[in-house]
C-alpha cells in the first residue's frame, strides 16, 4: 500500500514527459509538420526535459506584462521547456520541500507531548504549456510523504463475550499522498480575459492565490486554512486590465474544497475576487526578493454557496446559504512585503436556526536584507487570529509564528531557500499552547 | 475606477466583515419545531434540557429524578433521528442532565452511569462502567457539568468509586481512551457515607463544584468543594444550616455559579443553598413563588425562577437571597408563540415532511424555560427546548408526541 502512490507518481511521470509529443501529434497536419522541423532544430532524441529544451519560453513572474495564456493564475514554479515556432511551448519543473518539524503540547498525554519528524515532506511537480494559440494548460501535482492515514483493518470488538459487538478496532498506516494542486486548460481569446476550467485554488484570498513555493512560510497562515483549504474543481472566468492594474474573477465550483459538514448536498460555489493595484503590477508572491519600487496590492474575495441537502430517501430536506468573504491588503518596497487579510464566514441553513459565524484575520511581513554577501537572508512573522462557531460556542485560537529565511543563492532566490520558523499556537477558549519548529529546504529544479 | 475607489472598496468590505450582521432568534420566538417521537406521560413529562454539539446534532433525554430509566433522541444536523439508547445505572437515583458536549459528541449522567452518545450515529456507551484495573463496577456519585474540549484531550472532572471503596475518588475521567487520571481519594480520612448532593461549573468550565455531604464522628457534615479541571480541590467551604437528612441529588438541577464566584443552588425541600469559597449556609425563604430552580444568564447573574400564576423569575443577591420576583416575558412569550396551530417538521423518516399539530404547550415544566436544569445554549441567545402535542392512551397509560424546537431566550 505504501508504495502504490510513488508507484502511480512514477507512472504518472513517465506518461506526462512522453505527452508533449503526443499532444503534438494530435494536432493539424501543417502543425505536425512544423513540430517535425522544429524536432529536427532541436534533436531531442528522448522525451524533452529541462536540459534537452531548445527554447525557453516561460516568463519570469517578475514579468507579468508578458504573461502567456497560461499565466492567468501563477504557477508554482518558473523553468524552461520546449517549443517550436507555431507557438507550441511547454515547460517541465518541479519543486523538492523536505521538512523536519517538531510539535510540543505540554498538556497532551506523554505519548502525544512531542512530536517530531518529517512526515511533512513534500514533492511537486509542474507542467505548463501552450499547445495552440490562446490555449494553455497546467497540471501540478504534489506527493507529500507520511501524510495520509489509511484504515487498513477493522475488528469488531466483543468485551463481555455475549455475541453483540461492543467496539471496533481499527488498524491505520500513515502512507504519502498524491495530491492535484492544479489541473487546469485556459482559454484566453484576448489579453485581457480568459477562462480557466479544472482543479485548482479559487481565489477566494490573497494568500490562496499565492504559488506553493513562493508561500512566506512553509505553509499558509492559519486563519486561511480555517475558512477554505485546498484546491477545487470549476470554472473561473479572469478579467485584467491595464496590465493587472486591476484584476477580477468569476467562478464556479463544485464546492468539495470546502468543508463538508452534512451529506448530500447539492449546490455551486460560486466565487468572486477583485484586486487592484494602483502603483502597478503585483504578483502574489509572498516576498520582495526583487527589491523593486512601491506596490500595494488591494483586494476582495466572495464565495456564495447556495446547496439544498436531500435526505437519505433523495427527497429535499433542508437549505443552506453559505456566505464567506475576505479583503486583503498587500504592500512591497525596496525588500520589505507586507500582507494582511480579513476573513469572515456566514452559514445559515433552513432547518437548525444556528448560524455558523467565524472570523478571522492574520498579518505577515518579511524583509529581504540588502546585504552583499553570499546568501540572502530575510526576516518573517506572522500573527493570526480566528473565531470560530462564534453563534455558538466560540472557539478562539491565536497564532504566532516567526523565522528567518536563508537564500543560498541571493541571484536567484527563488531556486533554493531554506526556512527555519517558529510555529506558536494558542487556544484562548481552551487554554491549550502548542509550540512548533520547522526547518524546510525548498529546491526548485 | 478612480484611486479613492480603488482603497474605498477593501475598507467597505472590511467594515462588512466585521460588521455584518447575523439573525438569531428573538426572545420567545421559535425556528423550526422537529417531530422526534411518543414518550410516556402528559406534560410536563419527564424530560431534560437538551443539549446540542458543535456539528449541530441534538441530544434529547427522556428522564427525571424520580425514573431508574433513561432514553436518548439524537436529532441529526442534516436532519433525521435516532432513538434507543437506554444506558443507565442504578435503582436509587434518576437521570441528572447532561453533563457536556463536543464536537460531534454529547455525554449525560444518569443513575450512576456517565454515558457518551456519538451524534453521527445515535450510538452510546457508558464510559467507565467498569473500573480497568479491578473490573468492579464503576458509580458515579458526582459529574461537574463541563466537558473540556481540547487539541490533545476531551476531559471532565467526576467522582466516582466502587462498591468495594470505602470513600470515593475524584479526578478526571479522559473520555477519549474511557481512562481516569489525576486521582486523589476523598478527604478526610475518617469521612464515612459520602454523597453528592448537587453539582455545577462556572460558565468557562474552569471550575467546578461539588456540594458533599458526609459524616465524621458521628457528625453530619455539609461542605462546598471547589475542583480545578486537573480534579484538584482548590477549596473547601464548610455549608451551615442543611438538613442533615438531606441525601444525594438534593439540589433541584444543578449548583449555578455565578461570575463573582458565589455558587447557589435550590434544594428539593425548597431551601436555597448558597456558598462561596469561605463558607455558606442553606437558608429557606419566604418566597412568593413556587421555586423550581436556579439559573444563570449569560452575563453571570444568577436568577431564582418558579411558578405564580405564571412563569416568574427573581434576581438572587450576593448571598444568594432572591429579590422581588417578576414575570418571565421571554417564557411568556414562547407560550404565547406556540398556541394555535403549530408547523411541525417530521423527520423521523424520510421523506421528511410536515403536520399540524393544534394544541401544543411546554413539554418540561409548567412554562417554557421552567426547569430546575436550566436550558442549555443552542446558539447565541437561543436554547433548544420541548413541545409536546398529540397524546393518545395506550392500555390506560397516556403518551405523547413531543417536538424539540430553537427558542429565543433572554432574562430580565
Amino acid at each position: 500500500m505504501r508504495f502504490l502512490a510513488l508507484r502511480a507518481l512514477l507512472a504518472l511521470l513517465v506518461l506526462l514527459a512522453a505527452s508533449p509529443p503526443a499532444l503534438a501529434q494530435d494536432g493539424p497536419d501543417e502543425e505536425s509538420d512544423t513540430d517535425a522541423e522544429a524536432e529536427d532544430e532541436a534533436e531531442p532524441e528522448a522525451a524533452p526535459g529541462p536540459e534537452a529544451a531548445p527554447e525557453p519560453t516561460a516568463a519570469p513572474r517578475t514579468e507579468p506584462d508578458a504573461k502567456p495564456a497560461a499565466d492567468l493564475v501563477e504557477p508554482a514554479t518558473a523553468s524552461p521547456g520546449g517549443g517550436d515556432e507555431s507557438g507550441r511551448s511547454w515547460s517541465l519543473s518541479g519543486y523538492l520541500q523536505p521538512q523536519v518539524g517538531m510539535t510540543y503540547r505540554p498538556s497532551a498525554l506523554p505519548r502525544d507531548r512531542l512530536v517530531y519528524g518529517a512526515s511533512a515532506t513534500s514533492a511537486g511537480i509542474e507542467i505548463t504549456g501552450n499547445p495552440w494559440d490562446h490555449w494553455a494548460y497546467d497540471v501540478h501535482l504534489i506527493v507529500a510523504g507520511e501524510s495520509q492515514e489509511v484504515v487498513t483493518a477493522v475488528e469488531s470488538v466483543d468485551t463481555n463475550g455475549d455475541g453483540v459487538p461492543d467496539d471496533v478496532s481499527a488498524e491505520t498506516e500513515t502512507t504519502p499522498s498524491l495530491l492535484v494542486e492544479r489541473a487546469t486548460i485556459s482559454y484566453q481569446p484576448i489579453a485581457a480575459f480568459g477562462v480557466v476550467i479544472g482543479q485548482m485554488r479559487i481565489p477566494f484570498t490573497a494568500q490562496e492565490q499565492s504559488p506553493e513555493t513562493a508561500l512566506m512560510f512553509p505553509q499558509r497562515s492559519g486563519p486561511n486554512e480555517v475558512f477554505l483549504k485546498g484546491p477545487d474543481l470549476g470554472g473561473l472566468a479572469v478579467l485584467s486590465l491595464k496590465g493587472d492594474l486591476l484584476r477580477a474573477s468569476l467562478g464556479a465550483f463544485n464546492g468539495s474544497g470546502a468543508p463538508v459538514e452534512e451529506g448530500d448536498e447539492r449546490g455551486l460555489v460560486y466565487s468572486a475576487r477583485v484586486d487592484a493595484n494602483p502603483l502597478g503590477p503585483f504578483p502574489f508572491g509572498e516576498g520582495d526578493l526583487e527589491r523593486g519600487r512601491l506596490r500595494i496590492g488591494l483586494g476582495a474575495g466572495f464565495l456564495y454557496y447556495p446547496a439544498k441537502v436531500y435526505d437519505a430517501s433523495g427527497y429535499l430536506g433542508s437549505r443552506i446559504r453559505d456566505l464567506r468573504s475576505s479583503a486583503s491588503f498587500r504592500l512591497a518596497a525596496r525588500g520589505l512585503y507586507l500582507q494582511a487579510e480579513v476573513l469572515r464566514r456566514q452559514r445559515t441553513d433552513s432547518l437548525s436556526s444556528r448560524p455558523v459565524v467565524a472570523t478571522g484575520a492574520y498579518g505577515q511581513g518579511s524583509y529581504f536584507l540588502p546585504i552583499q554577501a553570499p546568501i540572502g537572508l530575510a526576516p518573517i512573522a506572522r500573527v493570526g487570529y480566528s473565531a470560530e462557531d462564534q453563534g455558538f460556542d466560540p472557539r478562539k485560537t491565536l497564532y504566532l509564528e516567526a523565522g528567518i529565511t536563508v537564500y543560498p543563492r541571493p541571484d536567484q532566490p527563488d531556486e533554493l531557500k531554506v526556512v527555519a520558523q517558529y510555529l506558536g499556537e494558542r487556544r484562548l477558549t481552551e487554554g491549550e499552547d502548542a509550540h512548533g519548529a520547522i526547518l524546510q529546504l525548498q529546491l526548485l529544479w | 475606477m478612480g484611486a479613492r475607489g480603488l482603497l474605498a472598496a477593501p475598507v467597505l468590505v472590511v467594515a462588512l466583515l466585521v460588521g455584518g450582521c447575523v439573525d438569531y432568534l428573538d426572545p420567545g420566538e421559535y425556528g423550526v419545531p422537529r417531530y422526534f417521537g411518543e414518550v410516556r406521560g402528559a406534560p410536563p413529562l419527564a424530560l431534560l434540557p437538551p443539549i446540542a454539539d458543535r456539528d449541530g446534532n441534538v441530544y434529547v433525554l427522556y428522564g427525571s429524578r424520580e425514573l431508574s430509566s433513561a432514553l436518548v433522541f439524537v436529532g441529526h444536523a442534516g436532519g433525521g433521528w435516532t432513538s434507543g439508547c437506554s444506558v443507565h445505572k442504578g435503582d436509587s437515583r434518576g437521570a441528572h442532565f447532561w453533563v457536556g458536549r463536543a464536537q460531534d459528541r454529547a455525554w449525560y449522567w444518569s443513575g450512576d452511569a456517565l454515558v457518551e452518545v456519538a451524534g453521527g450515529t445515535g450510538s452510546c456507551k457508558a464510559v467507565l462502567d467498569k473500573d480497568p484495573a479491578s473490573n468492579s463496577d464503576l458509580l458515579f456519585l458526582g459529574v461537574v457539568p463541563h466537558v473540556k474540549e481540547a487539541p490533545s484531550r476531551t476531559t471532565l472532572v467526576a467522582m466516582f468509586q466502587s462498591p468495594a471503596d470505602p470513600r470515593p475518588y475524584q479526578g478526571v475521567i479522559d473520555l477519549g481512551p474511557g481512562r481516569y487520571s489525576e486521582l486523589s481519594r476523598f478527604e478526610p480520612r475518617d469521612a464515612e457515607g459520602v454523597v453528592v448532593l448537587g453539582t455545577g461549573a462556572d460558565a468557562e468550565g474552569e471550575v467546578g463544584v461539588m456540594l458533599v455531604s458526609y459524616t465524621r464522628g458521628g457528625e453530619v457534615v455539609l461542605e462546598g468543594r471547589f475542583l480545578d479541571d486537573q480534579g484538584a480541590t482548590t477549596s473547601i467551604a464548610p455549608v451551615t444550616g442543611g438538613d442533615p437528612l438531606l441525601g444525594a441529588d438534593a439540589v433541584l438541577g444543578q449548583l449555578q455559579v455565578s461570575g463573582d464566584g458565589l455558587v447557589v443552588g435550590l434544594l428539593e425541600d425548597g431551601s436555597i443553598v448558597s456558598f462561596n469559597r469561605s463558607g455558606g449556609q442553606v437558608t429557606s425563604y419566604s418566597l412568593s413563588m413556587t421555586p423550581v430552580g436556579v439559573h444563570r444568564d449569560g452575563g453571570g447573574a444568577l436568577w431564582l425562577v418558579g411558578e405564580s400564576g405564571g412563569p416568574v423569575i427573581a434576581p438572587l443577591g450576593e448571598i444568594g437571597q432572591p429579590g422581588s420576583a417578576v414575570a418571565w416575558t421571554a417564557s411568556e412569550r414562547a407560550a404565547a408563540a406556540i398556541q394555535g396551530d403549530v408547523k411541525v417538521l417530521d423527520d423521523r423518516i424520510d421523506p421528511r415532511h410536515y403536520t399540524i399539530w393544534h394544541e401544543v404547550s411546554s413539554a418540561m415544566g409548567e412554562h417554557p424555560f421552567l426547569t430546575g436544569a436550566p436550558p442549555l445554549e443552542y446558539a447565541q441567545d437561543t436554547t433548544a427546548w420541548l413541545f409536546a402535542g398529540p397524546s393518545y392512551s395506550v392500555g390506560g397509560e397516556p403518551r405523547t408526541s413531543v417536538a424539540l424546537a430553537p427558542v429565543g431566550l433572554s432574562y430580565p
